[in-house]
């Protein structure tokens, strides 16, 4: 009597990855419709946009690497749609498209697919686009201004908060504003209230690891409290700092990533604490306003290197303090 | 058909101008990366890196084929460098007066030919066991594959980034100056060397009947 | 070792296999027999129900029915060895099982001899008990524990047995502590078993009973908390069930020729904890529960560790704790790896099933650093996968295991 088929266990109906993409895509949801709510239908279109082309780069890329591909994959539609929501609501659809389009086919299949990419590819195609077209993706429209359907916007557009910041002022809106999402800036970004909803909804469904948003605001806090770029005043430095931005956005969904991010509890911690200390070195020194995707981008070079080396760490530790076990 | 089996024949013959198609240096076979990547951001660039590659490496191959084996093998490569920045003078003036400006835009990247991934391997491989005539084929067509891919590589992010071919402006309406950032070389010459090893498997498949995965490099 | 953490809580489900009595089927039409390489048996010789059929090593190994040899075949679930088929030739009466030696009375040598004589084998690893019995012997403290430790869900294969065959249990602990002068004895079992009419008492026929809690997997945490309970002792852990075949080994020199099945599951009829004679085909013992439905998945030797069966011919052997029928097939669609590091916070051995599974599949050879010798075989990382790819068996694949065929070694 030999073994005839391994391993069953399967009696208790769990979460599979589908039902993980789909909590991701019904935590985006309520940013979505904020944002529709505040800058009108251009912003669907947008969105939109950004999910179709995902999903059909996504099925080009299974094609071009010889694998059959998986219709229920929604992978691709949750990075098009953290794309597309970090992005202001008069940015030219191209520019979308493009970043879309880098995001599935430069940083995600030919590395191996979902699963095997070493970057991700959201902050990737972000960054691309932000590095590329830097005035159509840093403006912003005022909420409720008349944006076109289709091309350009003639709205007046303004500098984010982070810009203002990183000027060296302080930040015209009330921060109780700030918390509405009552202001300009990127489109899912915006609204702080909906974003920590989110986040208890992703806790709760035990989606992302508590460890790395705490982590990572939690150290973005400290530097903007030790190194306040509004002088005198570290309180609101921390609030400016924290609502400006992709930051809290990012800590949600960017930096919590699965696959790109390490997989240990203390590779975790130190992950977040990193992304959160380089995200402000980017902010005060870099060349843009924002830091969060370059941060990302580079912590997830070395997520593996941390996994390891903090595991043996955290064994060195232990052997210290408990004596030899 | 009659032309595959004449290819069959002359596979032997074909090996000579490998450089030229299935082994192209810069695509499949990974040489001399940093010139190819960091210095493709204008056409005119790439024409005076091709001219300065050709006049250091060849004439370089050819001494190579000329002095065989006196010379013992831990010194081989070091005797070959020095022979190419021998060369390197004439190849320099070349490129002044070819783009004045060029030596400077280029940087550090026209020296390092004197040391090029292709110049020591083709040496140490091919041009100490063989005539100088055929070292000479040799690192032409190694030259024409190193040629084509910077021109190919350069003309896109020209285009695309400045918006301009050899300088002369092409007025178009949207640029992305990223793309001449050397990220963007990176990404660019993966996905050409992607597409050469498709066409090589292509070729394999087609005319020899192999199915062997591996890319062509012997 | 920070077992209590990790893992996963399971539910249970042990109803309504836990409180129904114990079925017996211990006569069987037909039983198969693992033969040793050199020839035993002809085809027509008789063998009498618990005498032994023949020798292997000094070991004898017994017929469970009165029975002819009908056939020896290389069978098709096993076509390694050949087995012997047994036909049963006398209906199964009622014996009348006599004592034949007072439990109060016995020797302690005499105990071990019994269990020799009887080839009474721990269920749980696999050895004789004997040899269990003549290695604890030890200059320190002792504690015999009488393992009835369940943890994974609708299995109840020890601690149904336990609570229905109290007295022979308890009598076969005592006999064990006698055997070994052990200073305590107790019980062990598993406490999370949800909503569940049973109720697990303090004692057990004057025997304490020690209460595990936790998360699963429970076992692999046996000896820290009887070290907790009984400090600075030796433990000795043995399987309950076996302690019932001590006792009816010494009692009534009854051998050990059956097994306790949970045989559970939505296609099953009549749920319950079954004993089995040994060797009996797997098929025939889902009839004697009565099939409610057709069966479309047959699980074995654990819900979470376990193996499919697909050949119903399939004998029970020693190793097998339940047989789940299930109506559905159960399998689900596989999806590529996210890395989520949901088994790497299950594992409660601290190893990284995540970085295993890569290596294993990149065919990388550094996941001989990751340490996976400390797998306890708990199946939790193939459990909580969201991609549903089974990350045990590849870390089974690469530490070698085979299946146990246990109490029949050097066959």
């Amino acid at each position: 009597m030999k073994q005839k088929i391994r391993l069953t266990a399967q009696l208790k109906s769990r979460d599979t990855t589908a039902v993980i993409m789909g909590d991701m895509i019904i935590a985006l949801l309520p940013l979505c419709v904020m944002a529709f709510y505040y800058y009108g239908l251009r912003a669907a279109l947008l969105m939109v946009t950004a999910a179709a082309v995902s999903y059909a780069a996504d099925m080009l890329g299974y094609v071009i690497r010889g694998k059959m591909p998986n219709p229920k994959d929604l992978s691709s539609i949750v990075t098009g749609l953290i794309v597309v929501l970090m992005m202001p609501a008069s940015v030219p659809y191209f520019i979308v498209v493009l970043a879309c389009l880098f995001a599935i086919l430069v940083l995600k299949h030919p590395f191996g697919g979902l699963g095997n990419n070493p970057f991700n590819p959201a902050a990737g195609g972000f960054a691309f686009v932000a590095i590329s077209f830097p005035q159509s993706v840093f403006t912003y429209p005022t909420p409720f201004s008349q944006l076109e359907l289709v091309g350009s916007v003639s709205a007046p557009l303004v500098e984010s908060t982070a810009f203002t910041l990183k000027l060296g002022g302080l930040p015209a809106h009330d921060p109780v504003q700030m918390l509405l999402g009552n202001y300009p800036g990127p489109m899912g970004a915006t609204n702080i209230v909906v974003i920590l909803t989110c986040l208890l909804f992703l806790l709760y469904r035990k989606n992302i690891d508590w460890r790395i948003p705490l982590g990572f605001v939690a150290a973005c806090a400290a530097c903007a409290l030790l190194f306040p770029r509004i002088g005198g005043s570290p309180r609101y430095s921390v609030i400016y700092e924290l609502f400006s931005g992709t930051l809290l956005f990012g800590a949600v969904f960017v930096v919590t990533e699965p696959v790109t991010g390490p997989k240990t509890v203390p590779g975790r911690w130190a992950y977040s604490i990193l992304s959160g200390v380089v995200t402000m070195f980017f902010r005060y020194y870099g060349g843009f306003e924002q830091g969060l995707v370059f941060a990302v981008l580079i912590m997830n070079a070395l997520s593996n290197v941390l996994d390891r080396e903090m595991g043996r760490l955290v064994a060195y530790g232990r052997r210290r303090l408990h004596g030899d076990s | 058909m009659a032309i595959r089996s004449h290819l069959k024949k002359s596979r032997e013959k074909m090996r000579l101008f490998e450089g030229m198609t299935y082994r192209n240096p810069v695509l499949i076979c990974g040489f001399a990366l940093a010139p190819a990547i960091m210095v493709t951001t204008s056409l005119k660039n790439a024409v005076a890196m091709t001219l300065a590659f050709f006049v250091v490496t060849v004439p370089t191959l050819v001494a190579a084929s000329f002095i065989k084996n006196s010379v013992p093998r831990w010194l081989r490569s070091v005797v070959n460098a020095l022979i190419a920045s021998v060369f390197f003078i004439p190849a320099l003036a070349l490129v002044r007066l070819v783009h004045p400006l060029g030596v400077d835009l280029m940087g550090i990247y026209l020296p390092i030919l004197v040391i090029n991934s292709v110049l020591l391997s083709r040496a140490e491989r091919f041009a100490r066991k063989n005539k100088p005539v055929r070292a000479l084929i040799d690192g032409s067509c190694y030259t024409v594959g190193f040629g084509v891919v910077l021109c190919v590589v350069s003309t896109i992010r020209e285009i695309i980034g400045a918006g301009s071919i050899w300088g002369v402006s092409l007025n178009l309406s949207q640029r992305t100056p990223a793309v001449l950032l050397p990220f963007a070389g990176f990404i660019l010459v993966a996905f050409l060397a992607a597409f050469a090893q498709f066409l090589n498997r292509l070729l394999n498949k087609r005319i020899y009947h192999r199915s062997d995965s591996s890319g062509e490099v012997k | 070792m920070e077992f209590r953490k990790k893992g996963v809580f399971l539910d249970q489900a042990k109803e309504p296999a836990l409180s129904r009595p114990i079925a017996h089927y211990v006569f069987p039409k037909m039983v198969y027999l693992r033969l040793p390489q050199r020839a035993v048996f002809q085809r027509g010789d008789q063998v009498r129900i618990d005498e032994p059929a023949f020798t292997v090593g000094n070991q004898a190994v017994f017929s469970p029915i009165d029975a002819e040899v009908e056939d020896i075949l290389t069978p098709s679930f096993d076509n390694e060895h050949t087995y012997a088929v047994l036909r049963n030739t006398v209906t199964p009466t009622q014996r009348q099982i006599m004592k034949k030696n007072d439990e109060e009375t016995v020797e302690p040598e005499r105990i071990i001899a019994y269990a020799k004589k009887c080839s009474v084998v721990d269920d749980l690893d696999g050895e004789f008990l004997y040899r269990k019995l003549e290695q604890a012997q030890d200059k320190r403290k002792l504690v015999v524990v009488g393992n009835a430790i369940d943890d994974q869900p609708m299995i109840s294969n020890h601690m149904g047995p336990l609570f229905k065959l109290t007295a022979e249990a308890a009598g076969g602990l005592r006999l064990a502590q006698k055997a070994l002068g052990a200073a305590e004895i107790c019980f062990a079992i598993y406490g999370e078993i949800g909503s569940s009419d049973q109720r697990i008492p303090k004692e057990l026929e004057k025997i304490p009973v020690v209460r595990m809690k936790g998360r699963y997997p429970a076992r692999p945490r046996l000896e820290q908390e009887i070290g907790k309970k009984y400090p600075g002792m030796r433990v000795v852990s043995i399987s309950s069930n076996t302690l019932i075949h001590l006792y009816r080994a010494v009692v009534y020199e009854k051998p050990h020729s059956s097994l306790f099945l949970t045989v559970a599951g939505d296609a099953i009829a009549n749920p319950g904890n079954v004993e089995v004679a040994l060797g009996t085909p797997v098929g025939e013992v889902l009839r004697f529960c009565g099939l409610a439905r057709e069966p479309h998945r047959l699980i074995t030797r654990g819900t979470m560790a376990g193996y499919r069966l697909t050949d119903t011919q399939t004998p029970v052997s020693f190793g097998m704790n339940c047989l789940i029928a299930d109506a559905k097939d159960g399998r689900r669609t596989h999806y590529e790896c996210i890395g989520c590091g949901r088994c790497v916070k299950a594992c409660p051995a601290g190893i990284n099933p995540y970085l295993a599974y890569r290596y294993i599949t990149g065919k990388n050879q550094r996941y001989q650093q990751l340490g996976l010798e400390r797998c306890t075989k708990c199946g939790l990382c193939s459990y909580i996968c969201p991609s549903n790819i089974d990350v045990a068996s590849y870390i089974q694949t690469v530490l070698g295991e085979d299946l146990p065929q246990k109490g029949e070694e050097s066959v």
